[in-house]
């Protein structure tokens, strides 16, 4: 989690942290800690979301109407905040998602050039 | 994007209102995450005291995500402001001594600017209430021999203008004649304007009820229509509308009312109605006719300097065309807003000038007590820095704290001012024309606002501009072993002196502005009148000629009111002219004198004139130098008779008698029977010229004004006098009704006003400088109590602290007073129009003031001095 590597990873996830997030709500609704080990696990250990980033940019994204927040009870019966994506986040992230994919496509053509 | 924005904006300010669930949410949520990763840790082996540092250190830095979030959900710029203002509330509260001077100081800079900026805005700024008033203008003539200022024109001239000089859309003449309106309780004297059917036109106002001359209504025969003011229609017909219709009588004839005008419409002192100008053929053709106050309105797109050009012309073909009636006399033509505003400006602007220099001194007081402030909060402006304050919030602090107090002595200054406004109003600048209209209105509002801005941030900067951070850390060492003293270091003092230097210039310049004022109003008021105001009483008589068939009719009516006064008990002389001295109401005539030619330039000798019965002279204590005064035997048909005074006399005749000369004038030769001596007949300050009097039974007026010598109070006479005269006819109209005392101090009155404004505000500075030079002379001496206690142990006496002390503000003193003598030569040239017998740069004044200024410097330097003498070196030793 610390160190050269984690630093590396969050610069280049910066602008997609977001992205990460707007997907992971596309399966439902999901609170803070749901959302960062759920990001972990689909990632396959690869991608850790820093922790203390995460709610500044969850909080970023209700504050643009991408997200809805509510408080609820959690699995464990504590009080919890639960995000969900709104109609304009679904649009945006299926803007970002091409975006995404023809970037992604673009930079590995340029990597397989050799 | 921008929905998205506005979608946040909205819930932040929602959650502005619930800042306290805002707050428990956000830790909520963080909570519930370490939990959650607690828990799955304690799952994963981790022992259970193990698990919460666990958590927290693969969460990373959890006060400062909350933080950013906090920031995300507020608005972190105003909340800070806010905190810095609440917290700038509490630090002013906690030192009221410095708190209360400084609003005080500043409320008196800012109210005195305040009020005589309320004063340039309603006189000077604000424009015409007329649309496009910018392109009104006054027409009038003057003469290029004799300066007796604007004159009128004749019709037959405005009407070869009006052909000759495509710069004027329209020209309107107007024309003064007071009317008497009867019918309405006690007789009642009004102007009536009369004017052309495009007049109102002319100007772009409509009438408020009802409607404007027709053309037709110039016409005579048709004329018996009038328009009230709004001042008449207010006072004697209660606002009715429906007072259109309705019949006056005005001079004994019957006129119909066709309309009302706004208020706005100013064309005299007083309140006035407006009837229709129909000009007789004579009226309409007679070049010699200057009766006539012309109003234009300019092309659009045409200017004054064009109009003027083509005016010159045109005087230019006029004077050749008609050299009898024309030449010598120039066409002038001004703004419609600088005729009215006459010579207010300069008077104006010179008040304005000072009570900006008040201004000015008030800032670098309260600069000078903030830096002494900032000095004592240095430890905690340190500890701040200390804690992460950057240097811009710190400045922001001081800037804040400084605003703050600007603006409660902005508020206090707007209270001071709106409390003078009715002390200037009726005191001060009694002839100051467009006053009327002084108020406290939005413009004044900004002008309040914006100096005090304006000065809070000034004085705030300066101790702003040394905060820095490297400064402050070396503050908290020191204070850390006790030489806090220090770090008033030697760049502050330094500009703390340089302040007070500056205090003291802009001091001592009011203060000699306001000496060169006030010697020039004893000047005035020494002014040998050529009279004895004192025990008399005046009042005017206006007669219209439709109340006396003839002449001898009229003369017989005034000898009987002159009788009847003269038996009041208490009145020791009573006798009639046409005019005051001192009211500038002289008219002027032309004249020839035996055995001279006639000078060069064809325009005859001119020479004031006035009227005076039989005891006339000695009623205002004339004195009668040679000859004789008139006697009941100076009538019409007998001799020809006139008396001159002094410097007619001086002038013509030299160092030969007056007396037995003969002059011509209204086509005939008269005798010089008498030579009396010079009053000042226009103002006080223009010297006396060459006047005549003719005798009131012998060249025959309608006009009497009555003057009275009592042996006791002439007040007290007045209604006295007033009964007499209406017992004979209880219809005339009696105005003006005062003492000559009174008369005197009405043409004292601008140079009084100013130089008692001027004095205010001199006082006020030098007050102020002399604050601040205590100030930092008191502080000086406190921080170097322990310097001074061990000079008195080493021996020194009292002379040697004092004039250590002394010394330190006498240097500070002089070199004010060496810059602001410098300042003065320069800026009281501004003041040459309005000084009367005193220079610009009068020596007397200047060292005068100079040497008061010097001497209350040291003054305030010796208070101090004092406490230093009394300094006890053992304590002082032992304090540290």
């Amino acid at each position: 989690m610390m160190g050269p590597n984690r630093e590396r990873t969050s610069d280049l996830l910066q602008g997609t942290l977001d992205m990460l997030i707007l997907k992971t709500l596309a399966r439902g609704r999901a609170h803070g800690y749901a959302i960062a080990e759920s990001i972990h696990q689909q990632s396959d250990d690869v991608l850790r979301v820093e922790e203390s980033a995460l709610y500044p940019a969850l909080h970023r994204l209700e504050l643009r109407g991408l997200l809805a927040s509510e408080w609820g009870v959690s699995e464990n019966n504590r009080r919890a905040k639960y995000y969900r994506l709104t109609a304009r986040g679904h649009k945006y992230l299926a803007a970002e998602s091409e975006h995404w994919s023809r970037m992604t496509a673009a930079i590995a053509r340029v990597m397989e050039t050799v | 994007m921008l929905p998205e924005s506005i979608n946040g904006l909205w819930l932040r300010i929602k959650a502005l209102f619930r800042r306290r669930q805002l707050d428990r949410d956000l830790d909520d949520e963080l909570a519930f995450h370490l939990a959650m990763r607690e828990q799955k840790l304690a799952e994963s082996g981790v022992t259970a005291e193990e698990a919460p540092h666990a958590a927290r250190r693969q969460f990373g830095n959890a006060t400062r995500a909350k933080e950013a979030n906090r920031e995300l959900w507020t608005f972190p710029f105003a909340e800070t402001l806010w905190q810095d203002i609440r917290y700038g509330v509490r630090m002013l509260r906690k030192s009221p001594g410095f708190t209360i001077v400084a609003i005080v100081t500043l409320a008196l800079g800012i109210g005195a600017n305040t009020a005589i900026f309320s004063m340039v805005e309603a006189v000077l700024l604000r424009p015409l209430p007329y649309p496009h008033g910018s392109q009104l203008v006054e027409v009038s003539r003057y003469s290029d021999v004799f300066d007796f200022g604007n004159q009128p024109v004749s019709l037959p001239d405005l009407a070869d203008v009006r052909k000759q000089c495509p710069s004027f859309e329209r020209l309107a003449p107007r024309n003064y004649e007071i009317a008497d309106m009867t019918g309405h309780g006690l007789p009642e004297q009004l102007w009536a304007v009369e004017v052309p059917p495009d007049f109102f036109p002319l100007l772009g106002v409509a009438p408020l009820y009802g409607r404007t001359f027709l053309p037709s209504e110039a016409q005579p025969g048709h004329d018996d229509v009038v328009i009230l003011g709004a001042a008449v229609w207010r006072k004697y017909f209660d606002a009715d509308p429906h007072v259109i219709g309705r019949s006056i009588q005005l001079n004994g004839a019957s006129y119909t009312i066709i309309g009302v005008m706004p208020p706005q419409l100013t064309f005299s002192i007083g309140a006035n109605l407006w009837i229709p100008l129909v000009p007789t053929p004579a009226q309409s053709t007679d070049r010699g006719d200057n009766a006539y106050f012309v109003l234009g309105r300019l092309a659009p797109g045409s200017t004054i300097a064009q109009a003027r050009a083509e005016l010159n012309t045109i005087a230019a073909r006029l004077a050749r065309a008609f050299p009898k009636a024309d030449k010598g006399l120039g066409f002038r033509v001004r703004s419609m807003k600088s005729d009215r505003v006459r010579d207010a400006s300069t008077p104006l602007l010179i008040l304005f000038g000072a009570v900006g220099l008040v201004l000015l001194i008030a800032c670098a007081n309260v600069g000078n007590l903030y830096l002494v402030r900032s000095f004592s909060r240095t430890h905690e402006l340190a500890i701040r820095a200390a804690l992460g304050a950057t240097r811009g919030r710190l400045v922001r602090q001081l800037l804040i704290e400084g605003l703050l107090l600007a603006l409660a002595g902005g508020a206090a200054g707007l209270l001071l001012a709106a409390w003078a406004m009715d002390g200037l109003r009726s005191l001060v600048l009694l002839n100051t024309p467009r006053l009327e209209h002084l108020t406290i209105d939005a413009h004044v509002l900004w002008f309040t606002l914006g100096a005090s801005l304006a000065a809070g941030i000034v004085f705030s900067l300066v101790p702003a501009f040394l905060v820095s951070r490297d400064r402050l850390v070396a503050a908290v060492r020191e204070a850390g072993s006790g030489h806090e003293v220090s770090s008033a270091g030697p760049r502050r003092s330094r500009l703390r002196q340089l302040l007070v230097v500056g205090e003291v210039a802009l001091a001592l310049v009011l203060v000699v502005a306001a000496g060169l004022m006030l010697r020039s109003f004893a000047r005035l008021s020494a002014v040998p009148l050529g009279f004895r105001p004192d025990r008399v009483l005046t009042m005017e008589i206006d007669f219209r000629p439709h109340q006396f068939k003839t002449q001898v009719q009229f003369l017989a009516y005034s000898r009987g009111v002159l009788e009847k006064v003269r038996a009041v008990p208490g009145v020791e002389s009573a006798s009639a002219s046409l005019v005051n001295p001192l009211t500038g109401g002289f008219s002027e005539i032309t004249f020839g004198v035996e055995g001279r030619p006639q000078p060069s330039n064809g325009q005859g000798f001119k020479a004031g004139v006035s009227d005076a019965t039989p005891g006339y002279f000695r009623t205002l204590g004339i004195p009668i130098l040679a000859g004789r005064g008139f006697n009941e035997s100076d009538l019409a048909g007998s001799p020809r008779v006139v008396i001159v005074n002094r410097a007619f006399a001086r002038r013509f005749f030299g160092s030969e008698s007056a007396i037995g000369q003969h002059i011509s004038s209204h086509g005939g030769w008269a005798e010089i029977v008498g030579e009396v001596g010079n009053v000042r007949d226009s103002n006080l300050s223009r010297p006396p010229g060459p006047l005549i009097y003719f005798p009131y039974n012998q060249r025959g007026s309608w006009w009497m004004t009555v003057l009275v010598r009592t042996k006791i109070e002439p007040m007290a006479l007045a209604q006295a006098v007033k009964d007499r005269i209406w017992s004979i006819d209880k219809d005339v109209p009696i105005t003006q009704v005062r003492t000559m005392d009174r008369v005197v101090a009405a043409a004292n009155a601008e140079p009084r006003s100013q130089s008692l404004l001027l004095s205010l505000f001199g006082a006020l500075g030098l007050g102020l400088a002399l604050v601040g030079i205590y100030g930092v002379i008191s502080y000086s001496v406190g921080c170097r109590t322990r310097e001074i206690g061990i000079r008195i142990a080493l021996g020194a006496q009292d002379a040697d602290v004092l004039r250590l002390v002394v010394g330190q503000g006498a240097g500070l003193v002089l070199a004010g007073v060496a810059i602001g003598l410098a300042a003065s030569f320069a800026a009281t040239r501004l003041m040459r129009g309005l000084l009367y017998g005193v220079s610009t740069t009068d020596p007397f004044t200047f060292a005068g003031v100079s040497i008061l200024v010097v001497l209350a410097g040291l003054a305030a330097c010796y208070i101090p001095a004092r406490r230093a003498m009394r300094v006890d070196p053992v304590t002082a030793l032992k304090c540290e």
